[in-house]
């Protein structure tokens, strides 16, 4: 448990010393503590979700409402009107993109219980 | 006749960041030796505008170029361009699983790690900080690898003006410090879990001082907050944010102990600052931490968090091993010298057939 290459530490006696403190001061054990590991796979399964979202938005077909927030009226009546012909020329490729997020956003619906269940609550 | 040009790049430089402070030490040590020398990066950060070149503007005709690596980067074809002899210089690489997966950070550790096998042909001969750096090396078909930590100078740490930790206030508590950002791989929750125990065990108050930079959003971060609310140590734990120098070397001289539970380091700067200072230090034996403490320091070998801090209480009163440790970092400080550091880089020089119009004293002799 505890090592040292300096000359003169007597390692064996500390280890006695604070074990002996432990059993006199019996201090409350810590409350549980997630590993840290947990905290960063529930925030790169964040990051994805909100790429998901923003795919999502573009594979419905409709130009997203991002991009016609804030035109002049005419701009957004134009910007409908030349996305008709992508929606139909893209309509197997939507096909196949939703289907697609369909099956990520399941598998990632199965990440938090993982990404949790390693810590299981206890200190490492 | 004009001298020899050893310059250095590495991508990003930043004031108070370990590497670039190693880089400006190296540039005065190559200046002081008679060689010309400047340091080129992609991304210069604040302060160091006129102190760094850009990396396009570097002309290598003749010259040595030291590739600092400690991460992956966007320039490895414009690196294997450049028509100069190569030199890399190792700081290890935060391991990927301490990022967020998916994240620049996770991917540029991974792309390190890939770049480093690539970077021996290109760059056979090597410096790396410590033996645990130098042995990963080797281990990848590095022949020529030489250990030296071109990353501080103790003579300027010791000489540095310090300013006293603002509020801290005079309640005659115990003081626990460790200094590095906040981040996965350093592990600061496990020291705030020491804390909890150290509360409980010191007769007097206890304080633990992280110092180092953080991001509010960064997800580590606001974990770390949580395991501080959890167990309700508000009080005791301080995050200082990034310090000016004056302030971090304040830190360091109001410390009791300089505790360091990190899973990875590289080299561990803070750790030799810490020695310089004279403050004890308890830390965790991982990567390159227990070769850099050396003598100078206890080594733990498992986290368990009670006994760790019943350590830390026994040693605030043990008068016997506090000096046997002072002695002990004595011992560990006299290899890392200035001078030492200044000799090892000339020699390296010398043996990869450059000359050094002014060698160290130590290396003429030799």
């Amino acid at each position: 448990m505890l090592t040292t290459a300096a000359p003169g530490v007597d390692v064996e006696r500390m280890l006695a010393e604070a074990d002996a403190l432990l059993r006199g001061a019996a201090p409350r054990p810590a409350p549980p503590v997630l590993p840290p590991e947990s905290a960063l796979m529930a925030a790169g399964v964040r990051e994805l979700r909100e790429l998901l979202a923003e795919a999502r938005d573009w594979s419905t077909g409709r130009p997203p409402e991002k991009a016609l927030v804030g035109r002049p009226r005419l701009s957004r009546a134009l910007l409908r009107v030349l996305f008709w012909p992508m929606r139909v020329l893209a309509w197997p490729q939507r096909k196949f993109n939703r289907a697609a997020l369909d099956a990520l956003e399941t598998m990632l619906e199965m990440f938090p219980a993982a990404a949790y269940s390693k810590g299981n609550g206890a200190p490492r | 006749m004009t001298p020899p040009s050893v310059h250095q790049f590495h991508p990003n430089v930043a004031v108070g960041d370990a590497v670039t402070n190693g880089m400006l030490l190296t540039r005065e040590l190559l200046r002081e030796m008679g060689l010309r020398s400047e340091i080129y990066a992609f991304i210069i950060g604040p302060g160091l505008e006129g102190d760094v070149r850009p990396y396009q503007a570097l002309r290598p005709e003749g010259a040595a170029l030291l590739v600092h690596h400690s991460h992956g980067h966007e320039l490895e074809a414009w690196l294997a361009g450049v028509p100069a002899r190569r030199f890399l210089v190792y700081h290890n690489i935060t391991p990927a699983r301490f990022f967020v997966p998916g994240s620049t950070h996770y991917r540029y550790s991974l792309l390190g790690r890939e770049m480093l096998a690539r970077h021996r042909e290109r760059m056979p001969a090597a410096l790396a900080d410590s033996e645990h750096n130098a042995s990963e090396l080797r281990a990848l078909g590095y022949g020529d690898v030489r250990v030296l930590p071109l990353l501080f100078d103790l003579d300027a740490i010791r000489r540095a003006p310090h300013a006293p930790p603002q509020a801290l206030g005079d309640d005659g508590a115990f003081h626990a410090l460790f200094v590095g950002r906040i981040a996965a791989n350093k592990c600061q929750h496990d020291l705030v879990q020491v804390a909890w125990y150290l509360r409980q065990l010191m007769p007097r108050p206890v304080r633990l001082a992280l110092v180092g930079e953080y991001r509010g959003h960064d997800p580590y971060y606001r974990y770390l907050r949580d395991v501080i609310d959890r167990l309700d140590l508000s009080a005791e734990v301080r995050l200082t944010g990034h310090v000016s120098n004056e302030e971090l070397y304040g830190w360091y001289r109001r410390a009791d102990v300089f505790v360091c539970l990190s899973e990875h380091e590289g080299f561990g700067v803070p750790l030799v600052e810490a020695m310089a200072l004279d403050v004890p230090i308890v830390a965790y034996q991982s990567s390159s931490v227990p070769e850099t403490v050396g003598p100078g320091g206890l080594i733990v070998a498992r986290k368990d968090h009670a006994r760790i801090a019943a350590l830390l209480a026994v040693l605030a009163r043990d008068g016997a091993t506090r000096e046997a440790l002072r002695r002990g970092r004595q011992a560990r400080l006299e290899s890392l010298s200035r001078e030492r550091l200044k000799a090892g880089l000339a020699a390296f020089l010398q043996e990869q057939g450059i000359a050094v119009p002014r060698p160290p004293a130590a290396v003429r002799a030799a």
